[in-house]
C-alpha cells in the first residue's frame, strides 16, 4: 500500500468509526467496538516487540492486568482521578518492561516466551490471592469513569468516542516510531540479528525499547479496559487472553498497524459470529486460527499487498505433504 | 519437618523433570516449543482413567498400557499433521499453532469425557512411612518410573542407532540428511517418545490432581522452568533442574504462604536467566559457539 | 620510521574447547593501505576478523585500534569507533529496502538521539532523517545502486547484495572496513566491478582489511599481505615478497603466483 493510499484509508476508517459511534444507537455494538478499540491499542503495543522485533511476548495478559488493577486500585482506594492514574499506569508499564525485559532480552527469543508466560501466570496468582488489595476472585467494582470538564464518559457511546481518540493517538505515535530509525532497527533485529551490532546499534537496548513500548502501551490499554467496564476480576486475565493477543497479530499480519486493526476486530468479533456453535466455540476458534497460520502466514493484510507474501498453491502442498521450498 | 518437605519436594521434582524431558526432546528435534504438552499430559490421563479404567473396567496396568498405545497413535498423527509441517513456519506462528492444538485437545476431552473432573478412588492411594517422613504412595511410583524413563532414554540415546541419529538431528538437520538419516522419520520417533512421556506423567499424576482439563497447567509451566533451570535442551539438566526446583519451592513454603509457591518458581527462572542463562548443567555460551565453529571448521577441512 | 598504525594485534589467541583456531598471532596494519589476510580454509581468518570486530571474544591477547584498546569491547561500540564489516555470507536485512539497509548502517552516526529526545523533537528528527537519506543517496550514487533504492533486498541478485552490504558499511563513516571474502560468489565481470568499487572506496580515505581467496584480487588490490595457516602466522610482506615466499607457496599458493 502506498503511503498516500494508507493515509486516505486511515481517514476513511476513522471517519467510519466515528460515524458508527454517532449513529449506531446500539449499546451492544458500542460495547463490541469499545473492546476492539481497547484490544487494538494493546495490539499496537505488542506489535513493537513481537511483530516488528520478532520476539515472542506471550504474557500480554499480565501486562494488561497490571494496567487495569493499577488504575482501578488508585481510583477506587486512593481517590485518584482516572486521568491522574494514567502516569502511574505508564510507570508500572515502564517497570515491567525493565524488570522483565532486561533479563529475558539479553538472550535468545525462546526465553522471552517462557519468562513472559510465567510472568502473566504470577500476576494472575497475585491478583487472585492478594485479597485485601485486589478483592481476590470477586474483583473490583464501581471503577469510576473518565470525565472531562465536568462531562462524565458514562454512556457506551461516549466511551467509544473517547476510546477512539486514544486509539488514534496511539496509532499515530506507533506510525511515527515505525517509520523512523527505531522502526527500522526493530525490523533489522527480526531480519538478521547478527548484522545489527556491526551497524553500531546496541541490540539489547533496541529490544528493550521495543519491549518497554509494548508494556507501557499494554498497561494503558489495561487501564482503559478497567474504566470501560467499571468492573474487573482475575478470571479475565488468563493465559488464553495472552494467546488471543498474539493471535490478533498472527491473524492480522505482523508488523503493520492495519494488521493490528484487522486482527483485533476479527478476534473480538469472531466469538459473536461463532455464537451459534455453542459448546463447539473454542474448538472452532482454535481450528480457524490454526488454519490462518497454516494457510495464510502473512496474515490478513497480505491479501491487500500486491504480489509478495501471498499464498501460493505450492505452499499449501508443502504444508500438508512436507518437504522443502 | 524440613526432611518431610525435602522428600515431597524431590518427589514432585521428578514430575517436573519428566515434563522438562518431554519438552526438551521436541525442542531439540524440531526447534518447536510444544505448548500443547499441557493438554497431551491431560489427554493421557483421560484415556487411561476415563476410557480404560472407568469406561472399560480394565486393570490399572492394562489401562496404562492401553493409554500409551493410543497416545502413540495420537502422537504419530500430531507429528505428521502438525509438528513436522510447522518446522518451516516462523517460530511464533508455530507456538500459537501448538497452543491451538492444545485448545482442540481440551475441547475434545470435554466432548468425549464430559465437563466434570473424574477421579479414580483407591488408585495408587495410601501413604508410606520412611523414618519420620510420610510420603504418599504415588510419589514412590513417580520416582521409580521417572528413574526408569531417564535411564532407558539415556541408554537409548547413547547406544542405539536411532538414538544416536536423534542426537545428530538435534545438532544439525541438513548434515544428518546428508549422512543418510531419514530426518522426518527420526523426528516422528522423537515426537512419539515425547508424547509417551507426557502420557506417563498424566497417568502418574491422576492421584495428585484428579482428571480434569486443568490438571496439568501448573506442572507443565513448572516443567518449563525446570528445563531452563537445568539447562535448556539437556536431559541431565532436566533431571537436576526438576528435582532442585521441587525442593526449592517446597522449602520456600517455610517462609512464604503456600498459595505463593508458584511465584517462587518464577523468581527462580528470572534469577537463573540473569546469572547463568545456560542453566546449571548447560554448556557456557562461548563453548557452545565454539563447538559449532569447530564443527564448521571440520566440515570446511573435509570439503578441502 | 614507523607509520601510524590502523590496528595492532598482539599475541592474539582464540580457543574453541580444545581446538586452537588462532594461535598467538601478532601483526599490525599500516595507515593508508589495503591489507589482505590470506591462508587455507580453516586457518582462522574469519575468527581474526570476528575478534577485531568484537563478535567473538578473545581467549587472550590484545587488539588496539589507533592506539586504543578495543579487546573485549562490545561490537556496537567498536563499530561506532569506525570499524565496519561485511560478512562472508552476506548479512543484510532482507525484508527492508536497499535505502533502509543503508540508513541502518548510518543511524548510529546521524540519528543518535535517544528515544525520548526522538519523541519530543519531531522537527529535528524530520531534518535528520532527510539528511541521512540524502547521504545514503550519495553513497548509492557512487556505487551505482541508486536505481535500486526502493527494492526489497530479498529480491536482489547476489552480486547486488554484496554492493549493498559495502554501501551499508560505508554509511557508518568508518575509518576501516573489514571485508570477509568480498569476491566470493561473484562472476568475473561482477568481480571486476566490485574490485573497482573497493578501489574507489579506498581512494576516499577508508582503509580496507580483506580476507580473500582469489589471488588475482589479492595481488592487484593489496599493499600488504599477512598469511596464516592452521591458526599461526607464517608470513607477512608486500605482494611480491609473499608470492616468492617458499613457505607460503608450499602451504597455500602453489607455483602459479611465483613471480
Amino acid at each position: 500500500m502506498s503511503k498516500k493510499a494508507s493515509r486516505i484509508l486511515s481517514v476513511v476508517v476513522v471517519a467510519a468509526m466515528v460515524a458508527v459511534a454517532l449513529i449506531a444507537n446500539s449499546n451492544y455494538l458500542y460495547n463490541v467496538f469499545c473492546q476492539i478499540a481497547c484490544y487494538f491499542i494493546l495490539c499496537v503495543g505488542l506489535n513493537f516487540i513481537t511483530g516488528l522485533t520478532g520476539q515472542p511476548m506471550m504474557g500480554m495478559a499480565g501486562v494488561f492486568a497490571l494496567g487495569s488493577y493499577t488504575s482501578a486500585i488508585l481510583t477506587t482506594k486512593l481517590d485518584f482521578s482516572p486521568w491522574g492514574a494514567i502516569p502511574a499506569v505508564l510507570l508500572v508499564g515502564l517497570l515491567i518492561g525493565l524488570l522483565l525485559g532486561y533479563p529475558s532480552l539479553r538472550i535468545e527469543g525462546v526465553y522471552l516466551s517462557l519468562t513472559t508466560i510465567a510472568f502473566s501466570e504470577i500476576v494472575r496468582i497475585l491478583i487472585t490471592n492478594a485479597t485485601d488489595l485486589t478483592g481476590g476472585g470477586t474483583g473490583i467494582k464501581d471503577i469510576p469513569n473518565y470525565s472531562l470538564f465536568g462531562y462524565e464518559f458514562a454512556s457506551s457511546q461516549s466511551k467509544l468516542l473517547l476510546l477512539l481518540v486514544f486509539a488514534v493517538l496511539v496509532a499515530l505515535l506507533a506510525v511515527r516510531i515505525i517509520h523512523s530509525r527505531w522502526g527500522r532497527s526493530f525490523i533489522a533485529i527480526r531480519d538478521n540479528i547478527e548484522a545489527v551490532p556491526s551497524c553500531g546499534i546496541n541490540v539489547t537496548s533496541i529490544k528493550l525499547i521495543a519491549f518497554i513500548l509494548a508494556t507501557m502501551i499494554g498497561c494503558l490499554a489495561g487501564a482503559l479496559y478497567a474504566h470501560l467496564f467499571n468492573y474487573i476480576n482475575p478470571a479475565t486475565y488468563n493465559q488464553t487472553l495472552s494467546v488471543n493477543f498474539v493471535s490478533m497479530l498472527v491473524i492480522g499480519g505482523m508488523g503493520s498497524i492495519w494488521g493490528c486493526l484487522l486482527g483485533s476486530a476479527v478476534v473480538v468479533y469472531l466469538p459473536e459470529i461463532l455464537r451459534f456453535t455453542g459448546n463447539y466455540y473454542d474448538f472452532t476458534y482454535a481450528f480457524i486460527v490454526l488454519a490462518f497460520i497454516v494457510l495464510m502466514p502473512g496474515g490478513l493484510v497480505s491479501i491487500f499487498r500486491k504480489g509478495k507474501s501471498k499464498l501460493k498453491a505450492g505452499d499449501v502442498a508443502r504444508i500438508f505433504v512436507g518437504g522443502k521450498k | 519437618m524440613v526432611l518431610q518437605l525435602l522428600a515431597t519436594g524431590a518427589a514432585m521434582g521428578f514430575v517436573y523433570c519428566l515434563v522438562a524431558i518431554e519438552y526438551s526432546l521436541i525442542w531439540n528435534s524440531c526447534q518447536l516449543l510444544n505448548f500443547a504438552h499441557t493438554q497431551l499430559i491431560m489427554l493421557g490421563a483421560y484415556i487411561f482413567g476415563g476410557t480404560f479404567v472407568l469406561g472399560l473396567g480394565a486393570s490399572y496396568l492394562l489401562g496404562a498400557a492401553g493409554a500409551l498405545a493410543v497416545m502413540a497413535v495420537v502422537s504419530l498423527l500430531l507429528a505428521a499433521l502438525v509438528f513436522i509441517p510447522l518446522k518451516d513456519v516462523p517460530r511464533l506462528y508455530a507456538i500459537i499453532a501448538t497452543l491451538m492444538v492444545g485448545t482442540i485437545i481440551t475441547e475434545s476431552c470435554n466432548f468425549l469425557w464430559g465437563y466434570f473432573p473424574l477421579s479414580l478412588t483407591g488408585y495408587l492411594s495410601g501413604v508410606v512411612r520412611i523414618g519420620n517422613v510420610v510420603l504418599a504412595r504415588v510419589y514412590l511410583y513417580i520416582v521409580a518410573v521417572a528413574i526408569v524413563v531417564i535411564v532407558a532414554l539415556t541408554c537409548f540415546m547413547k547406544l542405539t542407532k536411532t538414538g544416536k541419529a536423534m542426537r545428530c538431528v538435534a545438532e544439525n538437520k541438513s548434515m544428518s540428511a546428508m549422512v543418510g538419516i531419514n530426518v522426518r522419520a527420526n523426528m516422528m520417533v522423537t515426537i512419539t517418545i515425547s508424547c509417551l512421556i507426557c502420557a506417563l506423567v498424566g497417568i502418574l499424576t491422576v492421584p495428585l490432581f484428579s482428571i480434569s482439563t486443568t490438571m496439568s497447567t501448573t506442572i507443565a509451566t513448572k516443567g518449563f522452568v525446570a528445563a531452563v533451570f537445568g539447562g535448556f535442551g539437556s536431559i541431565p539438566g532436566a533431571v537436576v533442574g526438576g528435582v532442585l526446583l521441587g525442593i526449592i519451592e517446597n522449602l520456600a513454603t517455610i517462609y512464604v504462604d503456600a498459595v505463593y509457591k508458584d511465584v517462587i518458581s518464577f523468581f527462580v527462572l528470572i534469577i537463573v536467566i540473569l546469572i547463568k542463562p545456560s542453566g546449571i548443567c548447560g554448556a557456557s555460551k562461548a563453548s557452545l559457539r565454539g563447538r559449532k565453529t569447530s564443527l564448521l571448521r571440520r566440515k570446511e577441512e573435509l570439503a578441502r | 620510521m614507523s607509520m601510524e598504525k590502523v590496528f595492532e594485534i598482539e599475541n592474539l589467541t582464540r580457543r574453541f574447547g580444545g581446538l586452537v583456531a588462532v594461535d598467538n598471532v601478532s601483526f599490525s596494519m599500516d595507515k593508508h593501505t589495503i591489507h589482505s589476510l590470506i591462508g587455507p580454509n580453516g586457518a582462522g581468518k574469519t575468527t581474526i576478523i570476528s575478534m577485531i570486530n568484537g563478535t567473538l571474544p578473545v581467549t587472550s591477547g590484545h587488539i588496539r585500534f589507533y592506539g586504543k584498546e578495543i579487546t573485549d569491547m562490545p561490537t556496537h561500540k567498536i563499530s561506532r569507533m569506525g570499524i565496519a564489516r561485511t560478512f562472508q555470507n552476506i548479512k543484510l536485512f532482507e525484508t527492508l529496502t536497499v535505502e533502509e539497509n543503508l540508513l541502518l548502517g548510518g543511524d548510529c552516526v546521524y540519528q543518535n538521539d535517544n528515544i525520548l529526545k526522538f519523541l519530543f523533537t519531531p522537527g529535528r528528527q524530520k531534518r535528520l532523517e532527510k539528511e541521512a537519506r540524502e547521504l545514503s543517496g550519495e553513497v548509492m550514487n557512487t556505487l551505482d545502486i541508486y536505481g535500486l533504492r526502493n527494492e526489497t533486498v530479498s529480491s536482489l541478485a547476489y552480486g547486488r547484495k554484496k554492493v549493498v552490504e559495502l554501501a551499508r558499511a560505508l554509511m557508518g563513516r568508518p575509518k576501516l572496513i573489514l571485508l570477509d571474502e568480498p569476491a566470493a560468489g561473484l562472476n568475473p565481470s561482477e568481480r571486476r566491478e566490485f574490485v573497482e568499487q573497493l578501489q574507489k572506496t579506498f581512494e576516499t580515505g577508508i582503509d580496507l582489511f580483506i580476507i580473500e581467496h582469489n589471488m588475482d584480487v589479492v595481488m592487484n588490490l593489496s599493499n600488504a599481505i599477512t598469511v596464516v595457516s592452521f591458526g599461526k602466522k607464517i608470513a607477512e610482506g608486500t605482494p611480491k615478497e609473499i608470492s616468492n615466499n617458499e613457505l607460503v607457496i608450499k602451504a597455500y599458493l602453489g607455483d602459479r603466483y611465483k613471480a
